[in-house]
């Protein structure tokens, strides 16, 4: 159905959740509603942007200042590693648009099928990340400026090149994190039959989060793995 | 929409049909293929990349060419913007979207620029413009200045490899043995021209580079006539 339709009478409990919804009061029409609530995502986004362009703007400086450093730290990461943390996050952000998608043609067990992927992608960015990446790195002493102990650096600089990498995708890590509970959430939700044709704003929003998250790495890794 | 019956277009919450014919804008669907089509472009630009940056290693070992640093970065560069368009478009929409939105998004990225070139203006233009200043930064980032128990006067590096030596009781010829084990496992040998790799460091804090690896060049570049004798 092309028209959404609005009026909330005349809908029983047997109707699923997402066509029972009513938006807030003060807004007209649904489509008001996820509309404000999409440039509410966009503004937020934006702030998300500008966090990251600090940690760019840092790597920017200090790969000015200490080119060695830059070039000896980049060798001690594995691109494999990180390419295959790409791979599996432009799956994830692929199939999250292909969850949005299964809501908006009430293909429920399809939506179920992309969002579990999605947040096994996520599960296994982590896991890669801290068991292959972290732990190894952070036991040979290769650790953030102060704590920096590795005895076999070849260059003056080299804790700064740690700063940089463990903040940069420390901070990614987080917001894998904190995407993976809003996905696990929105699985949660959609079992329930909260998101449909109608009515699907929290995933729009937690889409648009996800492939913000996707957009920074997209950048982190050549920067960090493959330029020197 | 083409316009509906009568008792069909009542709508409880706009009783005066205000938005009866624009109910159906803002949700597109995009097509399953259009998103497979940019996960596989997505894929193969990734393979690209590291595709691109491998290459110029094994150009390095193989043939010996030196390739310039530049390069590689601005192919890594332009690749992941490709990448970061497409992702930005199609899976977050933005191709089929409402123009507020591209906006807010443009805006964005215009404040990152604007961030990272006043940045880099003012580094790129330390000594230059207020020479007598110069003289005033100290050497940094080395970790000279820290404050904990056996650290401080000397690089961190440094420290830590000493401290690292006395701790496990090896002479220098065992320990330089060990490092040579270590950065013979690298997949990247330092770079042959290491000082210029990456960006000629001129108008930079003359400073900054009396120590270290950068000795040679703070000499060439930085402590000539003029800029001391202020």
């Amino acid at each position: 159905m092309a028209t959404i339709d609005t009026r909330a009478s005349g809908l029983t409990k047997q109707e699923p959740l997402w066509k029972r919804y009513v938006p807030g009061h003060h807004w007209r029409t649904q489509d008001d509603e996820f509309d404000a609530a999409k440039i509410g995502i966009w503004l937020f986004l934006a702030t998300e942007v500008l966090l990251f362009s600090g940690m760019f703007c840092a790597y920017a400086v200090f790969r000015m200042l200490y080119p060695e450093a830059i070039a000896a730290g980049s060798g001690y990461l594995d691109w494999r590693f990180g390419g295959i943390n790409t791979v599996v996050l432009l799956i994830s952000s692929f199939t999250i648009a292909m969850a949005i998608r299964n809501v908006q043609l009430n293909q429920q067990k399809w939506a179920t099928i992309n969002l579990s992927i999605t947040w096994l992608c996520a599960a296994g960015f982590l896991a890669i990340k801290f068991i292959f990446e972290y732990g190894p790195k952070w036991a040979e002493g290769k650790r953030i400026g102060n704590l920096f102990s590795y005895p076999y650096a070849s260059t003056d600089h080299e804790h700064i090149w740690w700063s940089i990498y463990y903040m940069a995708t420390g901070v990614h890590a987080a917001h894998v994190l904190i995407g993976m509970g809003l996905i696990a959430w929105l699985i949660y939700r959609q079992r329930k039959g909260a998101y449909g044709p109608t009515h699907y704003t929290m995933m729009e929003g937690v889409g648009l989060y996800w492939h913000i998250v996707d957009l920074v790495w997209i950048f982190l890794f050549p920067l960090l793995y493959l330029v020197h | 929409m083409a316009h509906a019956p009568a008792e069909h277009a009542y709508d409880p919450k706009d009783p005066h049909g205000f938005h009866a014919h624009d109910h159906d804008h803002g949700h597109v669907i995009v097509s399953w293929q259009t998103l497979l089509a940019v996960l596989v472009a997505l894929l193969i630009l990734t393979a690209l990349t590291i595709f691109q940056a491998q290459f110029e290693i094994h150009a390095d070992k193989t043939w010996g060419w030196d390739i310039p640093g530049w390069v590689n970065i601005v192919l890594a560069m332009v690749i992941a913007t490709i990448k970061g368009s497409l992702v930005v478009l199609f899976f977050m929409q933005l191709w089929y979207d409402k123009g507020v939105n591209t906006v807010l998004f443009l805006f964005t990225i215009f404040a990152v620029w604007l961030f990272l070139m006043f940045t880099m203006i003012d580094l790129s233009g330390r000594s230059t413009i207020v020479q007598w200043r110069g003289g005033e930064v100290v050497a940094g980032g080395s970790g000279v200045g820290i404050k904990r128990e056996g650290f401080g006067g000397s690089a961190l590096h440094v420290t830590v490899r000493e401290n690292y030596i006395a701790e496990q009781g090896y002479t220098q010829e065992e320990f330089d043995k060990k490092l040579a084990e270590k950065h013979a496992s690298h997949t990247r040998k330092p770079h042959g021209n290491s000082k210029d790799h990456s960006r000629v460091p001129t108008g930079l804090t003359p400073g900054l580079f009396s120590t270290g690896p950068w000795a040679e060049l703070a000499e060439d570049e930085h402590t000539g006539k003029g800029k001391s004798d202020h």
